[in-house]
């Protein structure tokens, strides 16, 4: 029954210690307000970018109305846009500016009928440099899917073509004029049904979004880890340093700090895993799926920080410690592997790392669950763990046996 | 038996012990005086086995390392506790880290020294003396044979003090060995069979 | 009381700290860096296909997305794709599903393809779009050269010039096309214009600041204040000669990122950043203060850093919908800071963001000091 006391003890030292553990816990909540803020427009879309259109149309062509209309119809019942109809290009170009809208396209007179008529016509797309990101990134999907189009009109004049001369009547060319454009409108009204998906454009999905949100987790976990580090070094030098003690129970002092330090971590997804519902939508049986790997990813923070606390003989050199090696950690998830140049060395220890396998779990397994991804990461973190463990371990007993 | 041979430690240019040879007795009693910065707190602390001396060797019952600090019970100067735990919790933590959990022994020496009071208060809301006080029995928690506690009458008041005494000749009489060092001897002093003096790190007189 | 040793004793202390120093030399790097906005290359994103179409339109597809740029994409069976995803070697998967033939020449066109994308990375964005136009190319030519085959007296030739110019079609222009246009609004200046580097070091002075200023939690202890009153000291005083080591080393880690920037008007910036550093100064004596021992501040300064910084559109520009937040962050000295560097005017509200805090910082380390008692 000692190690149990040991870790009651612990549990409660580390909650009671000062403010450190109740900032720890609560720290999520103000970096969540702060990153809802700022990426608003896509929180209310949840699921990717959202962009705000003004739209001329200068062609009164029915088709190209009817068209339009269903297009738009499509994407605003997707959430992937919000269309604002104007009467002319200097409105449309007003609202851009004043930021009130991210983009305005521009359909001139006569499109319908040129392209039809297999002539090049072009369209403009105004956007000031506020909205430069969701409104390039719809920019890029707008403009491939319409090229795509584009050639599909152009493949079925070549076709239109090659039956004229083979002596087919005005009519039955206007037939499979009509029946290939009808294809082509067809497919492309359903673009992202090809995929399994939905609506006309797939303007980038949010995998930056859950990155983000993935990157968010992961740093609070982090942090979280850091009054364990703190404590660790305080308890050595200050507290067992100074009285007689047998190496005895050091043993178990330390894996009581390691289950207490991860349940300390296990408190700031508590708070987390409400908040990224309500940022994004996190199917509920995924975040249940990903609760293994969210007990290790706790572990191995802990044995980390553990480690940490037993290297350094003040509390305040732990601590910076941690925040280098969370600068170091994050920044080889930040920074990609595929850095042309880059020393295989530093490029596995890259592919490797806890921190990237702990975002990888966040930002894959929670929305989208690939087994076999999922049990690569749990393996990264799983090692990480055993090698912080044993590392820790030996630190601290080093520490404790020379008190 | 406590032997510690040829103890010296210095920080830096200044020599704490030097030279310094001790032997105590099972069941004998030692008061160790001297002006502040004469080395007392050193020399207890090499004798507790948690500073390691520059040169020379402590043995305890024949024994050292760990096997040794099994037979210690230590008191610091410094306040050494959980900030964060109750008197009761404190007392109970220290004896789980000794390997053992003896909540009659708690229940004992929250009676002895008059702890009863405060014994459901977190450490870090204690006045000075009653700290001193929780010091001395997180020390006192676990099995030994020489209790080795420095100036455990520093900001004591006078009924402390007479509590503190008490327990002490009790643990005396139960065999205990005891070295203890203090500024004013007169309480303590009736406790032990002889008296060291240290100056400047070597015994004098 | 000797506020010359003071300076003195927290000068010499800064420079042995190295711990915190790193923090200002990793920021000038970091802003340079930024200033220069120089990206390193990088190899493309590898991309497993897996063909398991039964006819021959699935290869044409595969063909189709190999010949893509921008993604590394390689032919490969589905336990490798599966292999190379789950160990992070590919960070996406194409899967032409066994009906693609049928379904295509059937005129369907759902759930033709299998996407996984990882969130690895950003880049990821663009590969769903890849995939869906060259699909629908390759529906098209299907049904249409269909079409056409069902036209009487086409025969096998026809088809064959069909699918060439079908090539050519497909791989060149569109006559549809779309231009973008960059329109500036009225307060809007270039991106090149809005020197991130200099944002950015300034945010990091700002964290500096903070982290470094364990001296500063002591101010919100009581014992500290009540002492130098009762020696006759001046509090402000003691704050201001403490103080100004720290604000000397950010201001010198300035230096060399406004050499970069290649800021117009750099002596108005050096002005301006001095006065945003004494404001940083104030309001870290504030957070110190709560914080109470660095311990809670390793949680405060990073987070109090980025609320102020992402408020006063430091970091990145603040979007437009965003307006309540820049009216809120001119209490906080980045959001003139950030009006000095786009040449706007800053002084009066930099030097009340400057006395409030100072304000603030004074009177809320008296308080807690007090409240401690």
């Amino acid at each position: 029954m000692s190690f149990f006391s040991l870790l009651f003890y612990d549990i409660k030292r580390l909650l009671g210690h000062g403010k450190t553990a109740l900032i720890a816990i609560l720290l999520p909540l103000p970096v969540v307000f702060l990153f809802a803020v700022f990426l608003l427009p896509m929180l209310s879309a949840g699921k990717g970018v959202v962009v705000s259109c003004a739209l001329c149309n200068e062609d009164t062509n029915e088709t190209l109305t009817k068209l339009l209309d269903l297009v738009i119809n499509s994407e605003v019942e997707q959430g992937t846009a919000i269309v604002y109809p104007v009467k002319d290009v200097e409105s449309g170009k007003r609202l851009v500016e004043e930021g009130r809208v991210a983009a305005f396209l521009h359909i001139p007179e006569n499109t319908y009928q040129d392209s039809m008529n297999g002539r090049q016509v072009v369209l403009d797309y105004y956007y000031s440099p506020a909205h430069a990101f969701e409104a390039l990134t719809f920019y890029t999907a707008v403009k491939s899917s319409l090229s795509v189009f584009g050639q599909g009109i152009r493949l079925v004049y070549v076709a239109g073509g090659l039956a004229m001369e083979h002596g087919l009547t005005q009519e039955d060319v206007l037939t499979l004029w009509r029946e290939g454009t009808d294809d082509i409108i067809r497919i492309h009204m359903h673009r992202g049904k090809i995929i399994g998906s939905g609506g006309v454009f797939l303007p980038g999905a949010d995998y930056h979004l859950r990155f983000a949100i993935a990157l968010l987790f992961t740093v609070c976990a982090y942090f979280a880890a850091f009054p364990v580090m703190y404590l660790t070094s305080v308890d050595l030098t200050e507290i067992l340093g100074k009285r007689s003690m047998g190496t005895g129970r050091l043993l178990g002092g330390f894996f009581a700090r390691v289950l207490s330090g991860a349940l300390l971590i296990l408190c700031t997804f508590l708070i987390l895993y409400p908040a990224a519902r309500a940022i994004r939508e996190v199917p509920f049986a995924f975040a249940l799926s990903v609760l293994p790997a969210v007990f290790l990813i706790a572990l191995t923070f802990s044995a980390f920080a553990l480690f940490l606390g037993s290297l350094f003989q003040r509390g305040e050199g732990a601590l910076w410690a941690g925040l280098y090696a969370g600068i170091v950690f994050f920044a080889c998830v930040i920074l990609p592997e595929r850095i042309e140049g880059l020393p295989k060395a530093v490029s596995s220890v890259l592919h490797f790392s806890p921190v990237r396998a702990c975002v990888s779990i966040f930002s894959n397994a929670m929305f989208k669950m690939i087994p076999e991804r999922y049990e690569q990461d749990l393996l990264i973190l799983a090692t990480a763990f055993v090698v912080f463990l044993a590392a820790g371990l030996a630190a601290y007993m080093k520490r404790g046996r020379a008190l | 038996m406590i032997k510690a041979c040829g103890l010296k430690k210095s920080y830096g240019k200044f020599l704490a012990a030097d030279n310094i040879s001790l032997t105590l007795a099972p069941g004998e009693g030692v008061a160790l005086l001297g002006a502040n910065g004469s080395g007392k707190s050193t020399l207890l602390k090499m004798l507790a086995l948690i500073l390691k001396p520059d040169a020379g060797e402590v043995k305890i019952d024949g024994l050292q390392g760990t096997q040794a600090k099994k037979k210690i019970a230590y008191a610091p100067q410094e306040i050494v506790l959980f900030e964060e735990l109750t008197v009761t919790e404190n007392l109970l933590a220290w004896s789980s880290l000794k390997g053992v959990k003896n909540k009659e022994r708690a229940q004992y020496l929250t009676e002895a020294l008059d702890m009863g009071d405060f014994c459901k208060k977190r450490v870090d809301r204690l006045s000075g003396g009653q700290r001193r006080r929780v010091n001395l029995a997180a020390a006192l928690m676990g099995e030994y044979t020489y209790l080795l506690l420095d100036e455990p009458l520093a900001g004591i008041d006078e009924a402390g003090a007479a509590c503190i005494e008490a327990l002490l000749r009790k643990e005396r009489e139960a065999g205990c060995g005891l070295i203890v060092t203090e500024h004013n001897p007169t309480i303590l002093l009736p406790l032990t069979d002889r008296t060291l003096k240290l100056d400047r790190g070597h015994f004098i007189g | 009381m000797n506020y010359a040793s003071i300076f003195k004793g927290r000068w010499l202390a800064l420079f042995r700290d190295i711990t915190s120093l790193f923090i200002i030399l990793l920021a000038v790097i970091v802003s340079v860096w930024i200033e220069k906005g120089s990206m390193p290359d990088e190899t493309a994103m590898f991309v497993a296909v897996v063909n398991e179409d039964t006819g021959e339109l699935g290869e044409h597809l595969a063909d189709v997305l190999l010949s893509e740029n921008g993604f590394d994409l390689r032919l490969t069976d589905r336990d490798e794709a599966v292999k190379m995803i789950a160990s992070n070697k590919a960070h996406g998967m194409i899967v032409i599903r066994p009906d693609f033939t049928e379904k295509v020449r059937a005129g369907a066109y759902e759930k033709l393809v299998e996407t996984t994308i990882m969130a690895d990375s950003y880049d990821m964005n663009t590969l769903g779009e890849l995939v869906i136009n060259d699909t629908v190319k390759i529906w098209m030519e299907e049904l249409i050269g269909r079409k056409l085959g069902a036209v009487s007296g086409i025969d096998e030739a026809d088809l064959q010039a069909f699918r060439e110019n079908a090539v050519e079609v497909l791989h060149g222009g569109s006559l549809l096309d779309v231009n973008a246009n960059l329109v500036a609004d009225r307060s809007d200046t270039d991106e090149e214009q809005t020197f991130s580097g200099l944002r950015w070091y300034a945010a990091f002075a700002l964290f500096y600041l903070m982290i470094s200023g364990t001296w500063m939690c002591a101010y919100g202890s009581g014992g500290l204040l009540k002492r130098v009153r009762s020696k006759g000291g001046n509090v402000v005083k003691l704050f201001v000669f403490q103080s100004l080591p720290g604000m000397l080393i950010t201001y010198m880690g300035l230096l060399p990122v406004l050499l970069v920037s290649g800021h117009p008007k750099p002596v108005q910036v050096l002005a301006a950043f001095l006065l945003y550093i004494a404001a940083s100064s104030a309001m870290s004596l504030l957070v110190c203060a709560l914080a109470g021992s660095f311990s809670n501040l390793v949680f405060l300064a990073p987070v109090v850093t980025m609320a102020a910084s992402l408020v006063s559109g430091m970091l990145c520009k603040l979007p437009d919908w965003a307006r309540v937040w820049d009216y809120v962050s001119v209490i906080f000295p980045g959001h003139w800071f950030y009006a000095a560097i786009l040449q706007e005017d800053h002084v009066a509200g930099a030097l009340v963001a400057t006395v409030f805090w100072f304000l603030a910082g004074m009177s809320g380390s008296l308080l807690l000091g007090n409240r401690k008692k």
